[in-house]
């Protein structure tokens, strides 16, 4: 077994604790109903996790997946593309330099009216919003690659495919696990504004349906299911990380020992 | 086997190398030394064919270079090798992008890691490994490849004094059990005169001298008063170009 995985059950049980510590702290200090008890919000949440929440957790998943997928590939094929090539670099690169800073939120109208008001747009708009982060991190990962590396390769007779096999996308990899796991926390802010729109399925309309009807421990208990939604996304990029950059977990134990 | 001629290359309007011209025969050792920035590695990467020339012929074997060659090995001065691969995959890889089958990749990457003496280390990752193991594994990917050319940059630049010896005693072994011809860049006139059976002296681009090496091939030598003769040798002529300037 993977010493870094079975390190990582620890250190979330330890966090899980702090934290409903915390929000017990915040409840007695508050005595606010907006604040409701976490133990009854807790019980509440497995109460209605079945046939509740499940429905809404699930159609944010796909929505929140799909848009993670679709960024991923076109983000690091972009990347990569413009980290290799230093002419399309020139031309494209200015371009996601002024679209990056602009709050891409704000085209939500322009979104559901383009592409309709279903998954379609609430998809291309978490998407519009965390591509550059993956576009921008995969090019500058490319650059960062030490040329003595490419040499290397080179030398050991590798053309453009192996290259990226083995150099180019391994190279990258720890910058691209970093960017997901910026994403994720972006994606979910940026999902639960779309889904208050023109949906009935969505954690963000359940959470902000409950709010309408005061119901605040229904309300903690979408925020538990939407929290829960984040963290199972986190802790997959955590997996894939200690999957896939063995090396950089090494790296990083190595660094704290000395 | 190499035959360099009337080599030149230009780094903007720098000339790296200027009308380099030697011969190497066939299963014997050269090294080049000279000052940082004499156009050594350069010329080493010329060989490899990392890099074209702008004038001028290389040619092994009869054949002019024009790209990597399948029987020549290099190793690179940082080791060349990729942080992410384990010791096994790093010495592996070059015969996998060769398109060797996984049985007999097996039986060469076992054999030349054990006759290397680095098999405990075959899961590790370079970053466990010290200078003088990240330099074996280095060989070994190098040696996988049963070359029969052998470029290294500076093979020892980076170690202690002891493990440096010892490297040098290792490469002077492999040589003897594993014909092929060996080019070696380096600025240790003690590693140039313990490997070199011929000495290229470099200097600004071009060859200030080209020494034979007798003494070659002893593993005792750096025991004995002639090794300390040529390497002295090797330094006046190094001296001469710079007082003549």
């Amino acid at each position: 077994m993977n010493k870094y995985i079975s390190k990582l059950k620890l250190d979330t049980l330890y966090g899980l604790l702090i934290l409903l510590l915390l929000w017990q702290l915040l409840h007695m200090g508050m005595k606010s109903s907006v604040i409701p008890n976490p133990y009854l919000s807790v019980m509440r949440f497995f109460e209605l996790l079945p046939v509740t929440l499940l429905p809404h957790m699930l159609a944010s998943l796909v929505r929140i997946v799909g848009a993670i997928v679709i960024s991923i590939i076109s983000g690091v094929a972009l990347g990569l593309f413009i980290g290799v090539n230093d002419k399309a670099d020139k031309l494209i690169s200015p371009i996601v330099y002024v679209l990056y800073p602009v709050p891409k939120i704000a085209f939500l109208p322009v979104f559901m009216i383009l592409f309709g008001l279903g998954d379609t747009s609430k998809i291309l708009i978490v998407t519009a919003i965390i591509v550059f982060q993956i576009v921008v991190t995969t090019r500058d990962g490319v650059r960062e690659i030490p040329k003595g590396l490419f040499y290397s390769a080179r030398s050991l007779g590798m053309n453009g495919l192996e290259l990226y096999r083995h150099l180019i996308i391994p190279a990258v990899m720890p910058k691209i696990i970093t960017s997901l796991r910026i994403s994720i926390g972006t994606s979910i802010a940026v999902l639960f504004f779309s889904e208050n729109y023109a949906t009935r399925y969505g954690i963000g309309y359940f959470i902000m349906n409950c709010w309408t009807f005061v119901n605040y421990v229904d309300m903690f208990a979408g925020i538990l299911a939407l929290s829960l939604l984040g963290y199972l996304l986190f802790k997959l990029v955590d997996y894939m990380e200690a999957k896939f950059c063995r090396w950089v977990m090494i790296a990083k134990d190595g660094a704290r020992s000395v | 086997m190499i035959d360099v001629k009337n080599l030149a290359v230009h780094y903007d309007s720098e000339r790296a190398l200027d009308d380099v011209s030697f011969a190497i025969e066939k299963n014997t050792t050269c090294a080049i030394i000279g000052p940082s920035g004499c156009g050594k590695t350069t010329l080493l990467y010329c060989l490899a064919g990392l890099l074209a020339p702008k004038a001028g012929n290389v040619s092994v074997n009869g054949q002019p270079i024009e790209g990597i060659r399948k029987e020549t090995a290099v190793i690179l001065q940082d080791y060349g090798l990729f942080p992410w691969k384990t010791v096994w995959k790093n010495v592996s890889l070059g015969l996998q992008v060769r398109g060797i089958d996984k049985k007999q990749m097996k039986q060469l990457v076992e054999d030349i890691l054990r006759e290397l003496g680095i098999e405990q280390y075959k899961h590790k990752y370079p970053m466990e490994l010290s200078g003088g193991q990240k330099q074996r594994v280095a060989i070994a990917r190098a040696l996988a490849l049963k070359p029969d050319l052998l470029l290294m940059d500076e093979p020892s630049s980076a170690l202690d004094a002891i493990t440096k010896e010892h490297l040098q005693n290792l490469i002077l072994k492999l040589y003897k059990a594993h014909p092929m011809t060996i080019m070696l860049v380096t600025h240790s006139i003690e590693e140039a005169v313990f490997l070199g059976q011929r000495i290229i002296i470099m200097d600004k681009g071009k060859i200030r001298a080209i020494l034979d090496n007798p003494y070659f091939g002893d593993e005792d030598l750096r025991n004995k008063q002639d090794f300390y003769d040529v390497c002295l040798k090797v330094r006046q002529s190094m001296n001469s170009g710079e007082q003549n300037e």
